[in-house]
Formats: C-alpha cells, sequence, structure tokens
C-alpha cells in the first residue's frame, strides 16, 4: 500500500509525503523522490516524467511496485489533499 | 579464471539475540562488508523476546497500536527494509544476507537477488516435508499460503543485503493485536484473514523443528544452492563497536522511529 500526503499551493506540490510496505533500493533514495516531485503542477503528464526521469537517473528498483503506481496514487491527491493556496 | 576454488562467506549465528540485536546487527555487519573489512556473510538469529517491526518507509502510528505494545513492554523498531509491520518473536529463525555484488553469487537485479536466495528457503522447507514453492517477488509459499517474510536493499556502494525468516509458529493473536486497525471488529477479522494468507510449520506439519535443525538445513542450502563455502565465526569485533556505538543508538531515537513524519512535519501534524 502507497499513502501519500502533500500540501497543495494553487495546484502545485508544495510538500509531499510517500509512505506504505513498500520497498525502494536504495531504501534512502526516498526522500529525493519526495523532493523530485516538490513544485510539480498535479497533472499526470507532467508527474509521470518526473517520476520515470527519476528512476532513470537515480537507478532504484522498487520491486512489486512500478513508477506508474506512485503516479497513480499521486494523481488522487486531487480530492484529499489539503489546498491552502 | 576463479578455479574451482568455492568462495568462503562468514556464518554467524547469534543465537537468542535481544530483539534490537537480532533485527539490527547485519547493519554493522554490512558497514565492515562494504569497507572490505569483512568478508560475505550469512547471520542467523532468534529473538530472545517479542516485538514489533515496521517497514522502512512505514509511518509508525499509522501502522502500530503504541499503547498496546507500551503495556505490554514490547519494543518497536523500524528495519532498514520495506515491507510491511509485523509482530516477531522467538518461534521465527532469522536469516540475514549481507554481501558484496562483485562477485558471481550475488545478482545485481532485486528480484533476481531474491530468486536465487529464497530458493535456500524452499529447500529448508522441503527438506522438512513441506511442499513449499518460491512466489515472485520475494514469497515463500506453501499450499497458497505464505510461509516466510523477506526484504532486500543494499548498503553504500555494493553491498546487497537479503532478510528473511523461517516460521516455525505464528501467534495470529498477537500478529493481529498489535496492529493498528478502525475498530475491534475489523481486528477479529484481520486475525481470521492472516490465517488465510500465512501459515507456519507447526501450522502445516503439526510439530516444530528445533532451532538448531533449521539453522543446520540453512547453512547446508546456502552451500549447496549458491556454491559457496561457509565458515563459522564469532562477529568481527569492529562490527561489535559499530553496532554499539552507531546502529544501537540510531535505531532507538525518535528521529529514526518517526522518519517520515519528522521529515514533513507539516503534513503530518496536520493530519485528521
Amino acid at each position: 500500500m502507497l499513502r501519500v500526503r502533500a500540501e497543495l499551493v494553487g495546484g502545485k506540490i508544495k510538500d509531499v509525503m510517500l509512505s506504505g510496505d513498500f520497498f525502494m533500493v536504495p531504501e534512502n533514495a526516498l526522500p529525493e523522490l519526495e523532493s523530485a516531485l516538490a513544485g510539480a503542477d498535479l497533472e499526470r503528464d507532467g508527474i509521470e516524467k518526473r517520476i520515470f526521469d527519476f528512476y532513470e537517473a537515480s537507478k532504484i528498483q522498487t520491486p512489486g511496485l512500478s513508477p506508474g503506481d506512485f503516479v497513480d496514487a499521486i494523481m488522487k491527491l486531487g480530492k484529499d489533499a489539503r489546498e491552502t493556496g | 579464471m576463479a578455479g574451482t576454488r568455492l568462495e568462503a562467506w562468514r556464518l554467524i549465528d547469534l543465537g537468542m539475540a535481544e530483539p534490537l540485536l537480532a533485527q539490527t546487527f547485519y547493519e554493522a555487519v554490512a558497514s565492515e562488508v562494504d569497507g572490505g573489512r569483512s568478508p560475505n556473510s550469512i547471520i542467523l538469529a532468534q529473538p530472545s523476546a517479542p516485538y514489533v517491526c515496521i517497514g522502512f518507509h512505514q509511518e509508525l502510528e499509522e501502522e502500530v497500536d503504541l499503547d498496546y505494545c507500551e503495556k505490554n513492554k514490547l519494543a518497536v523498531i523500524r528495519r532498514s527494509q520495506g515491507g510491511g509491520a509485523t509482530y516477531l518473536d522467538g518461534n521465527q529463525v532469522f536469516y540475514q544476507v549481507v554481501a558484496r555484488r562483485d562477485g558471481e553469487v550475488v545478482p545485481v537485479g532485486i528480484p533476481e537477488l531474491f530468486e536465487k536466495f529464497l530458493s535456500v528457503t524452499v529447500f529448508v522447507y522441503r527438506k522438512l516435508g513441506l511442499p513449499a514453492e518460491y512466489k515472485a517477488v520475494n514469497d515463500v509459499v506453501v499450499n497458497g499460503k505464505k510461509i516466510s517474510g523477506n526484504g532486500a536493499g543494499s548498503f553504500g556502494k555494493d553491498v546487497a543485503i537479503l532478510v528473511g525468516n523461517v516460521i516455525l509458529d505464528l501467534d495470529y493473536d498477537s500478529m493481529s493485536r498489535v496492529l493498528k486497525v478502525p475498530g475491534e471488529k475489523f481486528r477479529d477479522k484481520m486475525a481470521k484473514s492472516m490465517k488465510e494468507w500465512v501459515t507456519s510449520i507447526n501450522r502445516e506439519l503439526g510439530r516444530v523443528p528445533s532451532p538448531e535443525f533449521v539453522k543446520a538445513l540453512l547453512a547446508e542450502g546456502y552451500e549447496k544452492i549458491l556454491g559457496i563455502e561457509l565458515v563459522r565465526s564469532g562477529p568481527s569485533s569492529r562490527e561489535v563497536e559499530t553496532w554499539v556505538s552507531q546502529v544501537k543508538p540510531r535505531h532507538l531515537s525518535s528521529e529514526w522511529l518517526r522518519m517520515p513524519e519528522l521529515r514533513h512535519g507539516n503534513l503530518s501534524e496536520k493530519r485528521a
């Protein structure tokens, strides 16, 4: 399960926290993935590009979880996230 | 050419070890293996007391009933590998593999690492008379039920880590009791569903082999399947020193236990 908490300001991700029972090797790459999402518009193509680029550049492995799973979880933010801007 | 000489790996048996040692000592070993000061190693252990273990990326308070754990003096440990929250006790035999990827034995890809090393776990269960099979990505199943929990990770530049357990017996009630659930009705449901998807040697065979026998089978399996030679030894003094001075304090700190929450104080403070 992948849990996403985020703060949205004016339709952009200000801060995002990813948590859950997934594996990421190396495990300590997660904060960098979160940082790579900060400032992004909550819009599928842009989120997808940031996540896919991060996988490519960092060579992380997430057995059992695909980059698309992160995209889907983040795109669900629309209704759950707090819009503060 | 390497010739026919087998790679020598170290086998460390920690015996019955306090939960934090049983759960985290491999991190000190990984640091020494990464630095080239220790050989590739396999650690075996059993926790001397029950405890709760959460996955590296989980939020502590979302997963664990902390009041219950405190009242029942159960330690809660965040492991350095991913995966889910679980209850562990002396009825699980732990294996922890710490090895450099530069040889021929250790695959680079995590799925391949699981498949190769979990064939040893499968070997152990089969030797005990159970029809065990590997199930991608990180499971070993018997009659469709999970019978071994496994995680993998990396350390430093090139060290692979694989940790898992052979489940002699399971305390389903405690397992469902320590996890946070929306209500007590849900807890009964969870205990029931756990019985449907996780099993143990005791449940499948009606008896529990001795931990020593299981450890001997693990050692035999690693040697045969990986094509290595295991040399029994204790940990090095540097490993003990690293565990005491770095690994243990890190795991006991609030910064480690509440890592995701503290990284995003703003987000977790305001949650419902």
